[in-house]
């Protein structure tokens, strides 16, 4: 029988898992940051199972959420917010460029920044730090930490150390991001850069539409790739339905692209059930040559009001290309904020 | 030359189960004696546009986030036939609006079931208690329009916790008599909206309290 012997990054895992307890909990963790302060722990372990070749990976996650709103007098100056975690990966066989090996413990960023907005009252703000990367669809949700995701794989980038200028108008949102183009890590080699943004109607409407673009060199494991890209998007809620739409045209490489992505989800009345199904498509000219690929996800969530989730997806192709191949995968994910 | 020893695969799914046991073994003890939260924080957004809305531009805000208990959530009780849900003992954001230095009202964005989902509503308050106005920050029903919200919007401003309460029926259920005849337009969303109304009034002296007087905000 095999035993289990926990490794530092599991001593490392723990130890964070305890900060509640370390700490007294809420009382003691406000006092330690101050007024206008949430904290919590984030939790999840992941599995996916390429049903093809039957190969299961597994994902293990602990993080810390750290929001926190500085005030003086009369006026807000900023939110900062912090989002360490440490990723454990076991057996998996692609993995992003910053681990060593599918076998690898690494502390990530998700989004750890300073939004000074002291300036206009929200209508003109400055960030600084790891943040989503304005773009489509990704600008309006959270999905950070969830099987369901949008498009930002064919960016492959979603988060980004950097700078941007953001803000709400009366019928306008915006945010323009100048970042480092090297995702998780803060790193000038190969000099990678992005310049990114969205402009689009307020996002708490039933009815939403975007402008994005996104150009730039993203640092990948072997050096970067070029990125141009021009996209709009829009979502339409009606009661319990959501229905979403992206599509982009650019070039990835100096080869023309072209993407599509759609979404219908449904929700439960408590909101504690969403169930949805995606459908993409992407399309690449290389050469004289086109090379098109289009893929299916079905997937629910369900949480409970005590900070527990679980989730399960699967993605399967409906066409693919030799340069443009899509592993099925069955995805089931079990989450704790505590 | 190095020893390297391949793990067999049958090794390496065992030790990956061993690993999603101790996992949910540690989450289970947590889920049994922690406390619990709510979505991530990156998805916390400041309801900007419902400041613009029902404030002009020369208004400053500041935030204010207190933690609502269970002990608020009963006091709740003695002024109302309803309270808040159990999963809104949490914390909670109230935005203290300034101008020319001088506290002017309060704006505090509270979320209500109905049947279709949440619907989120952010309250305009003046310093006396009164409504100033609200703006429907989200409202997945095709009711929630202008036509609605003003009709709505014309009954209840101004108003104050006593004149929004003799809109309801005794047991908060349903609109008084008084209710249906000032709301003809979307009744039940009228209703929603008013016990809204109410709980945030409520919460807000309920919770607010000590950090509304450390503020030297006046009642």
């Amino acid at each position: 029988m095999q035993i289990f012997f926990p490794g530092p990054q599991h001593i490392l895992a723990l130890f964070l898992s305890c900060i509640p307890f370390i700490l007294n909990a809420e009382n003691l963790g406000s006092d330690l940051l101050g007024d206008n302060a949430r904290w919590s722990v984030d939790a999840s372990a992941r599995l996916n199972r390429n049903t093809d070749t039957q190969h299961n990976a597994f994902t293990y996650v602990l993080g810390l959420d750290v929001h926190k709103v500085f005030s003086h007098k009369n006026r807000d100056i900023g939110t900062l917010m912090f989002q360490p975690y440490l990723v454990s990966l076991n057996n998996a066989s692609s993995v992003p460029f910053f681990f060593d090996d599918g076998d690898d413990t690494q502390l990530t960023w998700r989004i750890t920044n300073f939004n000074f907005t002291a300036l206009a009252q929200g209508r003109l703000n400055i960030k600084l730090g790891h943040f989503e990367i304005p773009y489509g669809l990704e600008y309006q949700e959270d999905t950070n930490g969830t099987l369901r995701q949008f498009t930002f794989g064919d960016r492959g980038i979603k988060a980004d150390w950097g700078m941007s200028v953001n803000g709400i108008l009366p019928y306008l949102e915006y945010e323009i991001a100048f970042t480092r183009g090297s995702g998780n890590e803060l790193t000038s080699s190969h000099n990678p850069h992005i310049f990114s943004g969205r402009i689009g109607s307020p996002s708490q409407k039933n009815i939403t539409a975007g402008f994005s673009w996104f150009y730039g060199d993203v640092l990948t494991g072997s050096g970067t790739t070029e990125h141009k890209k021009l996209g709009v998007d829009a979502s339409y809620f009606y009661y319990q339905w959501q229905f979403m739409f992206e599509s982009s045209i650019g070039q990835k490489a100096g080869n023309d692209t072209q993407n599509s992505f759609a979404e219908i989800a449904w929700i439960g009345a408590k909101e504690q059930f969403k169930s949805y199904m995606q459908l993409g498509y992407q399309n690449i000219k290389q050469m004289n040559k086109k090379d098109s690929a289009s893929y299916w996800v079905v997937g629910m969530q369900w949480q409970n009001a005590y900070g527990f989730d679980i989730s399960a997806q699967f993605k399967h192709k409906l066409n693919a290309a030799p340069t443009l191949n899509i592993e099925p995968d069955l995805s089931i994910q079990m989450r704790y904020r505590l | 030359m190095a020893n390297i020893q391949v793990k067999k695969p049958a090794d390496l799914a065992k030790a990956s189960l061993a690993k999603l046991a101790a996992f949910f073994a540690l989450t289970f003890f947590m889920l049994t004696i922690t406390f619990p939260s709510q979505a991530a924080f990156c998805s916390l957004r400041d309801p900007i546009s419902a400041i613009q809305a029902l404030y002009s531009q020369e208004y400053q805000f500041r935030t204010v986030v207190t933690d609502v208990t269970e002990a608020d959530r009963e006091q709740m009780k003695q002024q109302l036939p309803f309270t808040i849900h159990q999963s809104e003992v949490a914390k909670h954001t109230l935005y203290v609006l300034y101008k020319d230095q001088k506290a002017e009202g309060f704006l505090q964005a509270r979320s209500e079931w109905a049947k279709w989902g949440l619907v989120e509503i952010a309250w305009a308050i003046n310093l006396d208690r009164t409504l100033k106005g609200f703006y429907f920050q989200r409202c997945r029903s095709p009711q929630c329009n202008d036509t609605v919200t003003r009709s709505i919007s014309h009954v209840i401003q101004g108003k104050s916790f006593s004149q929004l309460k003799s809109l309801l029926s005794d047991d908060g259920e349903t609109l008084s008599a008084y209710g249906q005849s000032v709301f003809p337009i979307a009744p039940r969303l009228a209703l929603l909206t008013l016990r809204s109304a109410l709980k945030t009034l409520a919460i807000t002296d309920i919770s607010w309290r000590k950090d509304l007087q450390n503020l030297a905000i006046a009642h």
